[in-house]
Order: structure tokens, then sequence, then C-alpha cells
């Protein structure tokens, strides 16, 4: 009798279970469109047409919260999004990737190229009220030189030194064409702050944060903010905005950088309106988003996923399998598995930005995007390999270098390769990635660099590429006398890179932002720029 | 009683040693440390290791054991190496939701599971306790987070009824703080539910067959008296040991339902936290949520003294 | 009064053991409900497990990202991932890593507690140095001390088993220490004793066989537990690493896509809540089997480390 119960019941559950499960399955189609309209009417449109009047306060999502507002260690770029409200730069880079002068007037050169003299900009205020003086720029330059990692590679033994109180010198070296562009570069900026500050920075970076820009810091909530208000005695660069360039208006009294690491809580908060800006839009989620007339999405270049071979140590030392795993990779499939919409992704060899005609070209076509199975069978049958196992490298801390990397697994698997995955938190990854003794392949995703003696591919330090070859062709690069006869050396040496397999750009990616339509004088150069927008009441 | 509480406080003492020391030695042979999150993706090996140097995470394991065990025992769990605030600051502003949202489940867990278990047992073997234990069997099987996720699909994605992310502090409004913890307490207090629903109809079932129970239907006494009264009185004493102990799981478990409501509570902070390395924090918070199942475990044994007289908990 | 109940729980339970036929056992198998739907479930999802190669056609590893996230139809019954793998695969070959996790942690941690149990109910220093280890381990909140475990042993499904094995061992432990305990006092041990038999043959020939039964109870609910626990930490991307499908890393990837493709939730949502519910009716029956004086299934307190 009891029995009896006991398997109605259980049989109950189970229909249960079922049914649930299939009638979720029958409603789903209808569910998403509604999703749009929910919001709706949450902007007023009372405002007179003459005298409009914006809100004091602007919020805008990113991804995570900074590890530290030093631009001068950190290349996070959330770091870099919310810190360059606070600190201005001598030159930075307008929308042209042009340096610009900022917080300097003008550079003088001297004709053998190693004295770079700057004079300051007069009346510059930081936010203590001191007023901006070249011991402070020449402190805080000096700090750049010696930890900013690529300034320690490129502008080795160079030196900023005063001349008097609004005049810098800096000397380098050798005479090189990039001095300026990597004075103006966004990763790891050298960002100007008072001398004092730069003395008393403990290691893991300063923890004062008082620059010259048009916004002063004013509260870290940790896990949550950082509240950013307008600098009310800033003094901002002349002429039009173009990327980082131009006059810094303000218009907005504060500014919210929320740290807000789900993406459908960033998502549902812009949705809302909770938030003006959100950063870093998954793939998924463009549709959605797209669908929601309160806002517009934006794109921009974000950056090249690459995959990166060990040409140091264990099986890829060999240069034959290195061109046998480059004939397997099918970059098309990796990328629509990585970023999901053909539209918001690109696929060429390059690894610069395309939008900078400079160093834009197509050297090493043949070797990208080979998708020949058939030959990288053969390359390997030839080169001797007999099931050795290879390791690629991954963190799933970064959502489109895990996916890429499990697509590129099963293209090896499909060549009859032995691969294994390992797949760490960031912290170990890059502790793992220095150690060569580990890895074969990783792929990163990051940003474009500006010129291409500071590409990763190139650096010896990031995937250990140790090439006489590479080493004097960037010499080359950077000695050229003409940008034409530097733009010739580049695609010689881009062309190389793909020759050796030492490396592969696996596609071009957008970044996207979601913003409320509504939102004025907003730009997308790199970053969000933000320090223009405004937003009607 | 006085001699008991200090008997048992004492006794902590071995188990917090294994505790942090367990921690402090897992965490240390754990790779990557603070210093990559803090420099970033570029970040060169003589960089991470300079500044792990800089941070003073180069040391002997022991000489760094003792120098934390010695400022916790002054009550200084030192400063987090990646938020530019102290460790018991992080924790200060990371409770508040944690605790919200063990409340709000166990809350619900009450006012589902007492009614329904009483139900159950005054209803014994009939279809309506089979049911109720059936779905309790049912609860206890879907883990929370699987729940959390049945949960955002159901109401976030398809009806759009709740938010299915974010948290809204109390000062900002009641209402709009527990919109946000409707979901996550659900799926937090399933299982709860589940567990103090059985508890509660078994230690009913005991007491309702034994003999002052009749008595007191004998003399007339009406039987939501009899229920609520007599049994459920008598019955509580092991519901509350449920509850203390579910409570105690619900401050601790509540890591990855938080993660998927994205509710900055402690799971969240001590997730985070490992994933950046963040020594101090990881053991500051091990160190007191440990402590306050401990001590929630003690309230209860003391707890057993005021609703049952007959417990003498000073002797065996 | 829980000391004595369980000694004559102990007692009665040896000598009907021996007493006990087989026909009885069987009949009182099948009129267990709680045992026979445990283990009636269980049994099909251990031979879909099992079975699995034979029931698809398709390759679990084998990606199709133009054939991404698409819904569940005749050709793909459960649709396809995030990858353009069949669902209905990869839960099958997931069904394996998962349950032979879970198997392997309840095994491991069995004979571990076991050995640590009995060893320390006998000799005193051994018990508190153990004991003392087991407290700790048990006061660190489970999952965080999972998690952290596989941060520093790195993510495997060899290091999921490792890590879930410390987290239960001293549960385990426990238990049995307390009913070894037990046993120990009894009239019969002291008999052998004063016989002059050594710790060793008491410990092998005596205690260990009687505290066989409650443990067997407490190694199906370590096995649920187990199966939850690699699937959250899986789910929270610190389990079995992919492309290696177990039904929690499956979840992981689907809380990416929840707005796009329901049955990544859906479906192996269904399957670890089966799993768990059928060991934990196996649970139930079992320890209504071995000793049928315990009425009904309304004992809560085992399952007090229930953690994700």
């Amino acid at each position: 009798m009891k029995t009896k119960a006991w398997v109605q019941l259980i049989t109950a559950i189970l229909l249960v279970t079922i049914v649930a499960a299939c009638s979720k399955n029958d409603a789903q189609p209808a569910s998403s469109p509604t999703a749009a309209n929910g919001g709706a009417g949450q902007s007023g449109e009372t405002a007179a047409p003459e005298a409009k009047e914006y809100r004091d306060t602007l919020n805008i999502a990113l991804t995570a919260q900074p590890p530290t507002l030093d631009t001068a260690i950190t290349v996070s770029a959330v770091a870099l999004d919310t810190a360059g409200n606070i600190f201005e730069q001598l030159f930075t880079l307008d929308a042209n990737y042009n340096p610009v002068p900022v917080l300097a007037e003008s550079v003088e050169v001297s004709e053998d190229g190693l004295t770079y003299t700057f004079p300051l900009r007069k009346g510059v205020k930081f936010h203590n009220g001191e007023e901006l003086q070249a011991e402070d720029v020449v402190a805080s330059m000096n700090r750049w030189l010696a930890i900013s990692s690529r300034a320690k590679v490129l502008l080795a033994n160079a030196k900023f030194e005063e001349v008097d109180p609004y005049t810098v010198k800096l000397t380098v070296e050798s005479a090189t064409s990039d001095v300026l562009i990597l004075i103006a570069s966004q990763a790891q900026f050298p960002s100007i702050t008072t001398k004092e500050i730069v003395e008393s920075a403990p290691a893991e970076g300063i923890t004062e944060y008082i620059g010259t820009g048009p916004y002063k810091f004013k509260e870290w909530k940790q896990d949550q903010y950082i509240h950013l208000v307008k600098y009310d005695e800033y003094q901002s660069p002349e002429g039009a905005p173009s990327g980082f360039a131009g006059t810094k208006e303000a218009p907005t009294e504060n500014l919210y950088f929320h740290f807000v690491t789900d993406h459908s809580t960033r998502i549902a908060g812009v949705k809302t309106g909770q938030y003006d800006v959100a950063d870093s839009i998954p793939i998924e989620s463009y549709d959605e988003l797209a669908a929601v007339s309160d806002l517009e999405l934006q794109s921009f270049p974000g950056g090249a996923l690459t995959a990166f071979f060990n040409t140091r140590e264990g099986l890829l030392a060999d240069v034959k399998i290195r061109q046998a795993i480059l004939a397997a990779f099918n970059n098309e499939e990796i990328m629509l598995a990585s970023f999901a919409k053909p539209e918001l992704y690109s696929l060429a060899p390059g690894y610069l930005n395309s939008n900078q005609t400079l160093w834009s070209n197509e050297a090493g076509a043949e070797y990208y995007n080979q998708n020949n199975p058939e030959k990288a069978k053969q390359l390997l049958a030839d080169a001797g390999y007999n099931g050795e196992e290879i390791t690629l490298l991954t963190t799933k801390d970064y959502n489109e270098m895990y996916t890429a990397t499990l697509v590129i697994q099963e293209q090896l698997r499909q060549i009859g390769l032995n691969v294994k995955v390992d797949n760490y938190d960031f912290p170990t990854f890059l502790e793992t990635k220095n150690d060569r003794s580990k890895w074969d392949i990783f792929v990163a995703s990051t940003g474009y660099q500006l010129t291409p003696p500071q590409l990763l591919a190139v650096n010896p330090d990031w995937a250990g590429l140790d090439d006489e070859n590479v080493k004097q062709a960037l010499k080359d690069i950077r000695g050229a006398a003409s940008p034409e006869a530097a733009k010739q050396e580049w695609e010689k040496l881009q062309g190389y890179l793909y020759e050796i397999a030492s490396s592969t750009v696996i596609g071009h990616y957008n970044g996207i932002v979601a913003i409320n339509k509504n939102l004025e004088g907003f730009e997308l150069f790199e970053a969000p720029v933000v320090w223009n927008a405004k937003l009607e009441k | 009683m006085l001699a008991y509480i200090a008997k048992r406080l004492l006794s902590l003492i071995p188990v917090l040693f294994v505790v942090t020391a367990a921690l402090f030695l897992i965490i240390h042979i754990t790779p990557g440390g603070p210093a990559s999150s803090i420099l970033g993706m570029e970040a060169s090996a003589e960089e991470i290791a300079a500044l792990n140097k800089e941070l003073g995470l180069d040391g002997p394991i022991l000489t760094q054991y003792t120098n934390w065990i010695g400022k916790v025992l002054q009550g200084d769990l030192g400063n987090s190496i990646f938020m530019k605030q102290s460790v018991a600051q992080a924790i200060k502003e990371h409770i508040g939701p944690t605790l919200s949202l063990a409340i709000i489940a166990q809350a619900i867990a009450i006012a589902l599971a007492i009614p329904f278990g009483i139900l159950a047992a005054y209803k014994r073997g009939t279809a309506a306790d089979y049911t109720l234990m059936g779905v309790s069997l049912m609860g206890m099987a879907v883990p929370g987070f699987l729940l959390a996720l049945f949960l955002v699909l159901l109401f976030g994605v398809k009806l759009q009824w709740l938010p299915v992310a974010g948290y809204a502090e109390l000062g900002k409004g009641l209402g709009d703080h527990l919109k946000h913890l409707i979901l996550p307490g659900i799926s937090l207090g399933t299982i709860q539910a589940a567990l103090i629903a059985r508890m509660t109809r078994s230690s009913m079932l005991e007491v309702l067959n034994l003999n002052f129970i009749k008595t007191a239907r004998s003399k007339g006494v009406t039987e939501a008296k009899v229920l609520f009264k007599h049994a459920f009185r008598n019955a509580f004493l092991p519901i509350l040991t449920v509850l203390g102990q579910t409570f105690g799981t619900l401050v601790t478990g509540a890591v990855v339902v938080e993660g998927i409501f994205n509710i900055p509570g402690l799971g969240q902070l001590i997730l985070n936290s490992i994933a950046r390395r963040d020594y101090t924090v990881i053991q500051g918070v091990v160190l007191i949520v440990t402590l306050i199942y401990v001590v929630i475990n003690l309230l209860i044994d003391l707890l057993y003294g005021v609703v049952d007289p007959r417990v003498r908990l000073d002797r065996k | 009064m829980e000391i004595t109940e369980s000694k004559e729980y102990i007692a009665d339970l040896s000598k009907r053991m021996r007493k006990e036929q087989r026909g009885l056992s069987r009949r009182r198998f099948f009129s267990n409900p709680a045992l026979v739907a445990g283990a009636a479930i269980f049994v099909v999802l251990a031979a879909l497990a099992a079975l699995g190669p034979w029931l698809t056609s398709f390759d679990p590893y084998a990606m199709k990202v133009t054939e991404r996230l698409k819904a569940p139809s005749a050709l793909h019954l459960l649709g396809t991932d995030e990858f353009g793998r069949d669902l209905f695969t990869r839960l099958l070959y997931g069904a394996r890593v998962s349950i032979s996790v879970g198997l392997i942690v309840a095994a491991l941690s069995s004979f571990l507690g076991l050995l640590i149990g009995v060893y320390a109910s006998f000799y005193k220093t051994l018990d508190h140095v153990l004991m003392r280890i087991c407290d700790g381990l048990v006061a660190i909140p489970g999952i965080l001390l999972a998690i952290a475990l596989m941060a520093a042993l790195g993510a495997s499904a060899l290091n999921v088993v490792i890590a879930l094995t410390i987290v239960f061992t001293p549960n385990i432990a426990r238990v049995v220490r307390s009913s070894a305990l037990v046993i120990k006092e009894q009239t019969y041990i002291e008999a052998m004793r004063a016989q002059g038999a050594s710790n060793t043959r008491i410990i092998w020939a005596h205690i260990i066989p009687n505290t066989l039964s409650p443990l067997l109870v407490q190694a199906t609910f370590v096995f649920a537990e187990a199966i939850i626990s690699e699937a959250a930490l899986s789910f929270l991307g610190a389990g079995i690493p992919a492309p290696e499908p177990s039904w929690g890393n499956i979840l992981q990837a689907s809380k990416l896509v929840i707005y796009k493709a329901w049955w990544m939730v859906v479906f192996p949502g269904v399957a670890i809540v089966l799993s768990v519910l059928s060991l934990n009716l196996l649970g139930d029956g079992l320890r209504d089997w071995l000793d049928p004086r315990v009425k009904g299934s309304g004992n809560g307190t085992k399952r007090k480390w229930r953690k994700a």
C-alpha cells in the first residue's frame, strides 16, 4: 500500500519535471521582444528646447574594478578608462593617432634627434591647488621611464631633466622616430602627478590620485564604484575634441564608474537607465540590446586576437611543427565561436589597427587562415611528429581567449595532434606563461599597439621570441629615415613573423559599448571618452 | 553555565589554529600572486617577482604566518593587498548583503517549512503528507546554484517580474532591497526549507505519539491548541538545532548564489580575493566566517537551556 | 541517551545481520519504496552513462561552429552548445565524468574516513591530533575549501577528486569514530582483549565490519554531495577542465547564453537533480533497510554539511 503511494509520487515528480521542461520550450520564441519596451519613457521629454538642462551625474558601468589608478604600472583597460579623466600627459593622441601636446606647449627636437625640449603650459593647477611645474613633470616622467615595461625597453637610459620651472628636457640614447608616440601612448601612460606623490609612491602604485585633469578623485567604494567630481579650476587645452586631445569641458558634475563584473547585471542596468554608458557588452547580448529603443550601440576597433607559439622550448621550437599548426588554423571558425557575429569582427593578417594606414599591410596573407588540414598533416609527417603532447595555455577569466583556445584544440586534434588545454585563473595564467617549459601555444586578446616595436608579438619577454632578424628589423623600423621606409621595413618583418610561424593574428574584434541614445558629446576612441559627455534631463 | 561557555570558547582555539594554518598553507602553494593581478596582462616575470618582494610575500611561509597570527591576536586582520582598505573594513562593507540574504532565505525557509511540516505530521500517511514529503525530497536534490539558474530563466528571462541580478542597499528603501533578494533568497532557502520541513514532521510525529498529547485530547483540548501549544512547543528543540545548523550554512554557503545574482557580499569578496590572490582578505574572511559558524552553533546549544530547562549543558 | 541507543542498535544490528536470510532480505528490499525508486532511477542514469557512446552518433568534441546554439530538433535532440556540439551527446559523456567523480570521491573518502575514524577511536594521542584537524577542516565552509584547493592544485579531474576527498573525509571520519567508540565498549570486544587479541586484529576483524553499514549509508550521501560539489566547482570554472564535458561545466557555459539557449540550463540541471534525488532516496532507503527500526525518512541531521 505504501509502495504504491511512493511509486505514484515519483512518477508524478518525473512528469512535472518533464512538463516544466517542455512548456519552457514552447514559450521561448515569444519571450525576447517584449523585453525591449518595458523600461521606456524614463527620460524627460518636457524640457524646453531653447534652454536645455543637463543632468549632474553620469553613471558608467565598467567590467571590473581597476587594480589601481596608477597608470604607469598597470595596463588594465578599466584603470585607463577611469584614470584618463583625472590625469593628463605631456602629449596625447588625437583621433588620427598623431601625438599632440596637452600639458606641454609644444616640443622642439634637436638635430641629432637625441634631445627633446618641452615648454610647459603655464597656470595649470593640480587638484590640490598647486601649480604644475617642471619638477613634477621630471619626477613623474622619470618614474614612468623606470617602471613602465614598455618605456624600459624602448626608451632605455632616457632621462628627463628640468631646464627651468616651465621647461623640461628629455635625452634619449639613440635617435628614433617613435619617441613622441611612446610618450603619448595609452597603455601604461605616463600621467603627470606631483613630485611629492611620486617620491612617496609605494611599490604597488600611488594611492593618492592628484592630477591635472578635468575631474578630480572623490571616493573609491571598494568593489562598487569610483566617484569623480568636476575640477572647477581645470585649464583645458585648446582645439576641437579629437581622440584624447582637444578641449575638455566637463559639462557633468559627477562621474560614477561602477564595477559591474556580471554581464547580465550590466546589461539589465543599461536597459533600465541605471547606467548611461556600459562597457564591454558581450556579443551574445548584442541583438537583445540593439532592439532597445533608448539605447545606442557603438563599436570601436578593440584589438587583435592573436595566437602565440613557443619558439624557444618544447615541440614547437621546431619551425616545421609551427608551420603545420599554422596551416591547420581555420580563423573564421575561431572568430565565429569567440565573437559570434561576423559583422563585428574581421579577418586580416595585420598585427596593428587597420585604421593606422602607415602600418597596415597584407604581408603574410599566404600563411594566414589557411584552413588546410591536409597540408598540416603532411607538414607534421615531414617533421616526424610522433604523438607528443602539446599544451594550450589559457584562462577562463577572458572568455574570448578561452573559447578560441578550445576551438584551436579541436582543429589541432583533427590533424592528429595530441593537445591538452591548461586553464588557470588569470594570475596563474600569467605566471605559467612566463615559464616557457609549461606551454606551447596561448591565445591573447590584447588592445592595439601604436607602433610595431611596441607589439607583444615581437617582445622577447611576452612569448619568448628571440630572433636576431626580428631584432634587427625593429632597429631598422625605429631608425628609418622616412615613414615610408619604416612602413616597408615593417611589411617585411610582418611577412617574416608569419613565415617562421612565430605567432598569428586570428582576427580583429570590435569592442562594444552601449550608451543612452540621448547622450551628447560622448566619444569612443580606444576607450569611452566621457569628459565632454552630457545627458539632457 | 559560564564555565561551559568558557570551555567551549577554549576548545575553539585548536580549531581556529588548524583552520588558519591549513588555509595559509593552501594559499601559499597556490601559483600566481597578487602582483600579477595588479600589473596586468603584459607584466614580465621580473616585474611580478619584484612587486611580490616589495609586498613582503617572498619570506618563508612560517615567518609570514607568525607575523599574521601575531597581528590577528591583537585584533588586527591587516590590510588588503589589492583594495586600498583594511581587511576589517572590507568585511564590514560586505557582510551586510550576506546577512540580509541569509535572514531572508531563513525567513522563507521557516515560513514554508514549519507549517507544512506540522501539516504533514498531522495528516500523516495521507496524500497530503506524501506530496509534501515528496516535494521536500525534490527540494533537497536541487543545489542552490541550479535553482538560481532555473529561477533566473523563469522569472528574469521569461516572465521578467523580478531583477535577475544586482543589489540595492537597505538604506535605499526596503522594497527595492527585498525585490533584489527574493530570487537569491528562494535559491538558498529551498534546501533549508526541505530540511526543516522533514525535521519538523518527524519531531512532531514523535511528540504526537506521547501520552500527554493523548491526555490533552481526551480532556477535550481543541486540536489547534494541541498541535501548536502542546505538541509544537515540545517538538521545537530538534527543529531549533536544524535551524541553527542551516543558518550557519546559509551565511557560509552563499558563495555561488551571490555570484550568480551579483550580490556584493562576503561570498563575492572571497571569490574575487582568491582570483586576485589577495591573501590577507582570504585569510580574514575565512577566519570570520568560521567564527560566525562556530558561534552560531554555540548560541544554539545555549538556547537549548532556555527553551528546555531540563537540558543542562555543563554536565555531560 | 544517544550512546545507549546506538549501543543497542549496534548489538541488535550485528545479531540480526547474522540471522537474516536472503529471502527475507529481498522481500524487505522490495517493500522499501525509497530504496527501489532510488535504485531504479540511478540504474537508468548509470546505464545511460555507460552505454553513452552507443546511444549517439555524434562526437562529443567535434565542433561545428556554424551550428552553435541551435534549439532542440530531430537532429539534435537536446539542441547544440556554444560550439555547435550536440548537447545530448555532451550530457551522456558528462554523465560518465560527473558520476565517476562522485563515485570515486565517495569511495576514497569512505576508505580514508574509515581508517582515520577507527584508528582515532583506538589511540588517544592520534585521536587528539586527527580529530582537531578534522574539526578544523569541517569548520571551513566546504565549497570554499574546495575552491581554494582547486586554485592551489590547478583544474583537472584528478584534482577535483583530491579536493573533494579532502573536504568529505573528515565528516566520514567523525561518523565512523563515534560508532567505533560505541562498538569498542561492547563486552565481547572487552572479552577478546582479555584473551590477548591485538588491537589490529580487533580493529580489522570486529570494529571495521560493524561500522560498514552506517558507513555505506553515509557514503551514499557523500556520493550525492560530491556530484553537487563537482557541478558547483565546474560551474565556477574551478572544476573539470574543458573540453571534457561534465554537467557542471555545461551549466557554466550556459550562464553566458541563458537569454538565448534555455536548453543548456534545463537539461544538465535535470540530470543533476535526478542523480542527486536518486542517491538521496537510495541513502534513506538503505538506512531503513539496514535498520528496520528506523521508520520513515524524516531525519534531516545527516545533511548538515550541505554547501552549494
